[in-house]
């Protein structure tokens, strides 16, 4: 019996050592979900109202349609039940099996999908769909306006809670209408039901118990692809499917997801022609530069890394405090650094390219300049030698990042006292239990920028811990959730943008970049702005 | 002999019980909240404790231990927290993979490691012998995980010789499926080559020098007679007992190794495990692995027996 229990311990010490090993693949989770070079951005952003999604600047050769496309990523979904998938991270492997109403464009912009059109009621207390004609779940269900009533409700009433609160009930006057009465503004809602909260499945894949847990290993939706082997956390395997809308959308007749946690098994398994296509981290794309054969899609994504404040603790709720320490961090440094110069240095929210960035802000609105700083925070009545108590997920680029902000502001006289903790505790410690002062972690874009601008900087979501905000800041964000055209709301979000740099509520520093390295064979693959990839229209030339 | 085997796996349950109430116990006292990964990212605090009331999580601790123990004897050993996958079948999944890598390499240990040390320890102070001794020394310095890296550089990604990973299943393609295990049991196997052959080799050296082993070169027989047929199965028994400890080592390093080369096995889903706090997944896992420990020893004593009539009698 010692013999074993010493096994014991020393299998338990290896799954301890090999934690971290794991952890940094949670690291590639929060950092590489990303993408976009803004040059590429412009040119594709053409095709913004296209169906059709990405721009197939690389198919000179004409795309194999009988290849079978190989793909990894870090992560499957959370569950394949659209009711309980919970993370940003479900949608690059779910989209290929799941459809939604509306689509994004590679510059993320919301654009019709299996809804043809839609529109906000005048008083924007209702929003209609038009759905396609004909659309099919991979059991041959129509997808008709029950279809998607019944899906919608069942989201709002999961996982996708709060992203689809605005909803009070839904009507369904014909097969291809669908009407949305809403209980708050829901201009967020278009761009919200391209991810997650949108997804549609089956119903009679939910219309039981039984079938509820079948769903939850097995999708039965309306993507371009039906699931015909699923392993979790290993690998999906999917097919053609040939009832699907936009036969464009499919340039694959099959396609293989491996499901591969560590960085460097990926890597190594797309350097030795066993994938087409994989996501790399920053730090890894000098080095797939180099590789014959091999070509990097990188660009800016809506992930940022910033320096979160609980504005209820001492002195945070000052407003030269707070700007203070905006000035007190180099955020180009911190690009080189952590990013390996992939990546840029900013100081709001939204990337550029984004219809939420605000070209007004200026980059040197929060120069770096400790000495300005210093003394900006002695007349504030900070103490000097400021201590604050910094929550930051155990992960080595998260460390490597907040030991340099922790450097770069001693000289302003604040002192970070940095407290690792578990990732998966993050939440549960600065949000849940509102403990710590400041954190310094990854915040993954949303698919609507007012989503963002809700649950960081109003009173009432978790992401606020303490809860401070703005009456001005509330009106602002107010207006962005607003329905509207793309150009009135792109207006309302930047105001409210302005303003939240303007009050310097938290430390922006850097938006990521998203990188994926794939075979010169991989054709119409394209960095899109929402940082993840994205596989309408992709495929392998012969 | 059936005494015994019925013994040791009654011995088994009160192993099992004491090492769940460990596991249960590790669990809790490590802070974390399977409720608020599975709330997901705009989570309200009413929906992670509506979670958490689900999930059983708000019962008291003896409550909850009360409902894995019963799960365990009714056969059920529950579903994971974030899915309706049953942890029988995410464990019957990921098992096959550590078996063929961990079988793979066992093979390796004892193929390379007795001929190692058959061949040091027949000649001891001969070149073959020197050779070894400084190979074993390097072997037993590297970890199996750098070792495995090292092999994906030059026989995987410059030479091209052999996959860098990614698991084959043996009813889709036999032959694939050694072609990728290759490099990560050859990586999982070199720490007890490197042991089994320099136990072999000492036993060896002494049970040579042993007067009946004298007596039988006396008697005119054939060198590779009296090391095979007199002196190995004396020589064999510290071999047996090292590697029945390796079964239990190349199980564990199978985790590291899983990662490097990208398998799915029951490390991955240890380490996925552990890191959501999904504590059922966790639990039947150390159920498992303290079940393959107690047969794998079993076996060991089993072939004491058989190798040295003595134990057999007691």
């Amino acid at each position: 019996m010692r013999r074993s229990l010493v096994a014991l311990v020393g299998a338990s010490l290896v799954v301890a050592a090999c934690g971290d090993d794991s952890k940094s693949s949670e690291q590639t989770t929060a950092t590489t979900k990303v993408a976009q070079e803004v040059t590429t951005l412009a040119s594709t952003t053409t095709v913004a109202g296209s169906t059709a999604a990405p721009s197939t600047t690389a198919a000179a050769k004409p795309i194999d349609t009988s290849a079978t496309l190989r793909f990894s990523y870090q992560v499957g979904p959370t569950s394949w039940d659209p009711a309980k998938m919970s993370s940003s991270f479900d949608t690059p492997t779910a989209f290929f099996a799941y459809d939604r109403l509306v689509h994004l464009n590679p510059g993320a912009d919301p654009i019709p999908g299996i809804a043809e059109k839609w529109e906000f009621s005048p008083d924007g207390k209702s929003l209609t769909f038009t759905l396609r004609k004909g659309v099919k779940f991979h059991d041959g269900t129509a997808l008709d306006a029950e279809a998607v009533k019944a899906n919608l409700l069942r989201n709002a009433a999961g996982a996708s809670k709060g992203e689809l609160a605005p909803i009070d009930t839904i009507d369904t006057p014909d097969p291809l209408t669908v009407k949305l009465n809403l209980k708050a503004p829901g201009g967020s809602l278009p761009g919200v039901l391209t991810d997650r909260p949108g997804v549609l499945a089956s119903p009679k894949s939910f219309a039981d118990e039984a079938a509820t847990k079948a769903l939850d290993l097995m999708p039965v939706g309306a993507g371009m692809y039906k699931v015909t082997e699923f392993v979790k956390d290993q690998k999906i395997v999917l097919e053609r499917f040939a009832d699907y809308w936009d036969k464009t959308a499919q340039g694959a007749a099959k396609v293989e997801i491996l499901i591969l946690t560590d960085n460097n098994a990926r890597a190594n398994a797309l350097k030795s022609g066993q994938l087409d296509i994989a996501n790399i981290e920053a730090s890894q794309i000098d080095e797939f530069k180099k590789i014959s054969g091999i070509k990097v899609t990188e660009g800016l994504s809506l992930s940022l890394m910033h320096v979160q404040l609980n504005r209820s603790k001492p002195f945070l709720d000052k407003k030269e405090v707070r700007q203070a320490m905006n000035m007190a961090v180099d955020r180009a440094a911190l690009v080189k650094l952590a990013n390996y110069g992939y990546g840029a240095p900013n100081n709001q929210y939204f990337p550029k390219g984004y219809f939420g960035y605000n070209e007004a802000i200026s980059i040197d609105q929060y120069k770096y300049e400790p000495a300005k700083a210093k003394e900006m925070l002695k007349a504030a009545g900070v103490p000097d030698n400021w201590e604050l108590d910094t929550v930051v997920p155990n992960l080595t680029y998260y460390l490597t990042l907040a030991q340099a902000v922790k450097d770069q502001m001693a000289a302003a006289g604040i002192n970070l006292k940095l407290r690792p903790v578990d990732p998966v505790q993050t939440a549960p410690i600065f949000y849940v239990q509102s403990s710590g002062d400041l954190l310094i972690s990854v915040f993954g874009g949303r698919a609507d920028p007012a989503q963002l601008l809700n649950s960081l900087f109003t009173k009432g979501p978790i992401q606020n811990p303490g809860g401070h905000t703005t009456p001005k800041i509330v009106e602002l964000v107010a207006k962005a959730n607003e329905p509207g055209d793309q150009k009135a709301r792109a207006a309302a979000v930047q105001a409210a943008s302005k303003e939240i740099t303007d009050e310097a509520m938290n430390v922006v520093l850097l938006h990521s970049s998203a990188s994926f390295a794939a075979t010169e064979k991989l054709a119409g693959f394209t960095a899109w702005l929402n940082g993840k990839p994205e596989f309408r229209g992709v495929g392998l030339t012969k | 002999m059936g005494k015994l085997i019925v013994r040791r796996l009654l011995l088994t349950i009160p192993l099992l019980f004491v090492v769940s109430l460990i596991v249960f116990g590790l669990a809790k006292l490590v802070p974390g909240d399977p409720a608020v990964t599975i709330a997901g990212e705009n989570a309200t605090i009413e929906r992670i404790e509506q979670i958490r009331e689900r999930l059983g999580e708000n019962d008291p601790a003896i409550v909850q231990y009360g409902r894995l123990i019963k799960g365990v004897f009714t056969g059920d050993l529950g579903t994971s927290l974030y899915s309706e996958q049953k942890v029988t079948d995410a464990i019957t999944t990921a098992l096959p993979v550590t078996l063929s890598l961990a079988g793979l390499a066992l093979l390796f240990v004892v193929l390379f490691g007795v001929s190692f040390g058959l061949l040091a320890g027949s000649r001891p102070g001969s070149l073959a012998d020197r050779i070894l001794t400084v190979l074993a020394a390097l072997g037993v310095a590297a970890p199996g995980y750098w070792v495995g890296i090292i092999l994906i550089i030059v026989f995987g990604l410059n030479l091209g010789w052999f996959p860098t990973g990614l698991y084959v299943k043996i009813t889709e393609d036999p032959l694939n499926w050694l072609y990728h295990l290759v490099l990560p049991a050859f990586a999982l196997s070199l720490a007890g080559i490197v042991e089994v052959t320099r136990q072999l080799r000492g036993s060896l050296r002494d049970t040579m020098q042993q007067d009946y082993v004298r007596t039988a070169r006396a008697k005119g027989l054939s060198g590779r007679l009296v090391i095979l047929k007199h002196a190995l199965k004396n020589a064999a028994i510290p071999v047996v007992t090292v590697i029945g400890l390796q079964v239990n080592a190349l199980l564990g390093g199978a985790i590291a190794l899983e990662l490097v080369f990208g398998f799915s096995g029951v490390g991955a889903l240890a380490i996925r495990a552990v890191v959501n706090r999904d504590l059922p997944i966790i639990q039947g896992i150390v159920l498992m692995s303290v079940f393959v420990v107690t047969i794998s020893n079993l076996l060991v004593d089993l072939a004491y027996g058989w190798l040295n009539p003595k134990v057999r009698a007691q």
